[in-house]
């Protein structure tokens, strides 16, 4: 028993010295986890607050101020945008400024004084079901309480007599994504998933295997010069990744029925900006990094995790704590998400989506400077 | 005279602390072939690693074909063809597949491109293994085919880093062959070797030691010059007690069991009968002290394994 224990400690000790000697398994074994734990966190959280409401108040009295005034205070909302105008509303649903629009019709007080019942419009953006799936929840819920209060003061005025029906009718309407298939919401978000993972894993191990197999010395002794190598393994994943990106079209277009309502073109040039941030970091860690596996891990780390969980694929950004919500500015994955989205099932092109695009192909280009640069040709 | 093909001139490389190589100069005519002898951590590869432009040299000047290294190292590549120590072509390429990834980095045309990768494959005996992984081949055809991508481009100065190392002797011979076809054709080899028939092959030699030259000159300068003076050839029963006896023995610089043969570097000739007297006192039947000819291995041994260099 002793001796067996002893022999464990032994192993665990030698196990110890051989963490503390190799920076690598300090990545996997420290670094790694806690990253996990932390993005695990603070990005998933299902818990929806926040959601950027646009208001339209045609009634402009004390009881639609009251209303209004509800879904603020309930902290589910928050107003960042209020017109007359209904036109408006559309534009920020489209553009992807707000999530979910209150529409107040003029007749509202008239019409629960008068008539005892009213309806308000509430409009969501389908795109995102999680999001418009909770929101309307909330804003049903909202609109109940605020019916049931109405019932009650009335009741109260007329001395608590006759049993009242509900004074409020909510008239929720999903846009983009009427049923809120959570298909059409995870098909294209899923290509920015699938390039960051594939370019990530295929680009990553580049450079470091070559280094481990040797065949980067004969490289090196070549004319060929460090980005010319460079530029060449991008083309060739670049390639790849395109084609990637037709498979994940088709197959979410014919099998799971996703809407395609945008431009094929713009999706194409826009893949090819998020690749380069892809294919950028893959090669950045690929050079920096002592051996394909740990390349392969940082890369992993770095391009699909965030890509996944930091880029409003699964949860929604504002929902994030603020800090975890600035870290998602440089996730190139957050831009791209946007932009498939918004051509799979808005069908909008670059009159709304060039503030994305252009966000995205800045951090590309600074991502596979960086990528390129890394690799030096001496040994 | 003409220009030296490859030149050095007190060429330094220290990483850190640690000088790897040591005021090295030597020059190599063009067309001969040039040997580099010398234990290993004597800072062999690492010189031929700043001649071909992979290292930047601390200090010093060097000069491939009459480019400077150190001011122009992608101008040195382009005229020379390296073969590294380690085997460095892709495993998982076909031998065809390399010599195409090779003349596509080197920009030889396209219409000569197959053309050449037939010439060459011929000419190192790969053809019949055209299709064959590079992972898939002895190590004598993979040198070969090493070999074989550093001549593609047809450069006038080859780098070859241990080109024979694990590989069998009937390999090596058709490897120096080869060698040998080059430099008749009035291409230059550096080659570097741990094989004193190959150092015997080579017009000229440089032998190192600690990241120093300690010796140059032609095979037979250099026995003239750094053999011992006498060189017995012992023939006795259970050599490798008597071993122990002949190196305690004054006079005996070195002593080694050949097979049944002691092999003993001598101050004099007078030793031969010492020799055989301190054998024969300690109870060994001493049939033969003979006298024979240095050999490169002795004056390796003599420089390598001597007294350090100042």
């Amino acid at each position: 028993m002793t001796r067996s224990r002893s022999r464990t400690m032994a192993i665990l000790r030698k196990e110890f010295i051989h963490i503390r000697r190799d920076p690598r398994s300090l990545l996997i074994a420290v670094i790694m986890p806690v990253a996990l734990l932390f993005i695990y966190g603070y990005g998933v959280s299902s818990d929806i607050t926040d959601i950027r409401l646009g208001v339209v108040d045609w009634s402009r009295t004390r009881e639609s101020r009251e209303l209004i005034s509800a879904f603020t205070s309930s902290g589910y909302f928050a107003v960042v945008l209020r017109s007359d105008r209904y036109a408006d509303m559309e534009r920020a649903l489209d553009a992807g400024d707000i999530r979910a629009a209150l529409v107040v019709p003029a007749a509202y007080a008239a019409d629960i004084t008068r008539k005892g019942a009213s309806s308000v419009q509430i409009l969501l953006d389908g795109s995102d079901p999680n999001t418009a799936t909770v929101a309307a929840g909330y804003a049903e819920g909202i609109v109940g309480n605020r019916s049931a209060i109405i019932v009650r003061e009335r009741t109260l005025r007329s001395g608590g007599a006759r049993r009242s029906r509900a004074a409020l009718t909510p008239e929720v309407r999903v846009w983009y994504n009427e049923d809120l298939r959570s298909a059409n919401f995870i098909v294209p978000g899923l290509i920015a998933v699938i390039l960051a993972m594939t370019s990530a894993l295929l680009t990553s191990g580049t450079i470091a295997g070559e280094r481990e197999r040797g065949t980067i010395e004969q490289l090196a002794a070549s004319p060929a010069s460090a980005r010319e190598i460079m530029l060449g393994k991008i083309a060739a994943y670049v390639t790849l990744a395109f084609a990637d990106v037709v498979l994940v079209v088709l197959v979410g277009r014919l099998w799971f029925g996703v809407p395609f309502r945008g431009s094929p073109l713009l999706l194409v040039l826009s893949s090819g900006v998020f690749l380069m941030a892809a294919l950028g970091l893959g090669l950045l860690f690929s050079a920096r990094m002592p051996t394909q596996q740990t390349a392969i891990v940082a890369a992993l780390m770095t391009t699909m995790v965030p890509s996944i969980l930091l880029s409003g694929f699964f949860f929604p950004i504002s929902s994030m704590p603020k800090v975890v919500q600035v870290i998602t500015t440089v996730v190139p994955a957050r831009y791209f998400m946007v932009i498939t989205r918004g051509i799979f099932l808005k069908g909008i092109g670059l009159a709304e989506l060039w503030p994305p695009i252009l966000s995205l192909a800045a951090l590309s280009v600074v991502i596979m400077a960086a990528g390129i640069s890394s690799f030096k040709k001496r040994v | 005279m003409s220009e030296a093909a490859i030149l050095c001139r007190d060429l330094v490389k220290r990483f850190g602390a640690f000088t790897a190589v040591d005021r090295v100069s030597f020059e190599v005519k063009p067309g001969t072939v040039f040997g580099f002898l010398g234990p290993n951590g004597s800072g062999k590869s690492t010189t031929i690693r700043m001649l071909c432009g992979l290292l930047l040299p601390t200090s010093g000047r060097a000069a491939v074909g009459g480019v400077d290294v150190a001011r122009n190292p992608e101008g040195v590549k382009r005229q020379i063809g390296y073969m590294s120590q380690r085997f460095s072509l892709y495993q998982d390429l076909t031998v065809r597949e390399n010599l195409e990834f090779y003349a596509g980095v080197y920009r030889i045309p396209r219409r000569e491109r197959q053309a050449r990768i037939e010439e060459v494959m011929t000419r190192t005996g790969v053809i019949a293994d055209a299709g064959t992984l590079a992972g898939d081949m002895s190590v004598g055809v993979r040198q070969r085919l090493a070999l074989g991508a550093a001549l593609l481009h047809r450069p006038a100065i080859v780098f070859l880093d241990e080109p024979t190392s694990g590989v069998d002797p009937i390999s090596r011979r058709r490897f120096w062959t080869l060698i040998g076809e080059l430099s008749a054709e009035g291409i230059t080899a550096l080659v570097t070797t741990h094989h004193m028939d190959e150092a015997q092959r080579c017009d000229e030699l440089v032998l190192m030691r600690t990241g120093r030259v300690v010796a140059r000159g032609t095979p037979a300068d250099l026995i003239v010059a750094h053999a011992p003076p006498v060189i017995l050839s012992v023939r006795c029963d259970r050599p490798q007690e008597a071993l122990a006896i002949v190196q305690k023995t004054s006079g005996v610089r070195r002593a080694a069991v050949r097979g049944v043969r002691l092999h003993v570097a001598a101050e004099d000739d007078g030793l031969a009968e010492r020799l055989d007297a301190e054998l024969t006192s300690a109870g060994h039947a001493c049939t033969e002290v003979r006298r024979i000819g240095a050999t490169l291995e002795d004056v390796f041994m003599e420089l390598a394994m001597g007294e350090a260099p100042p």
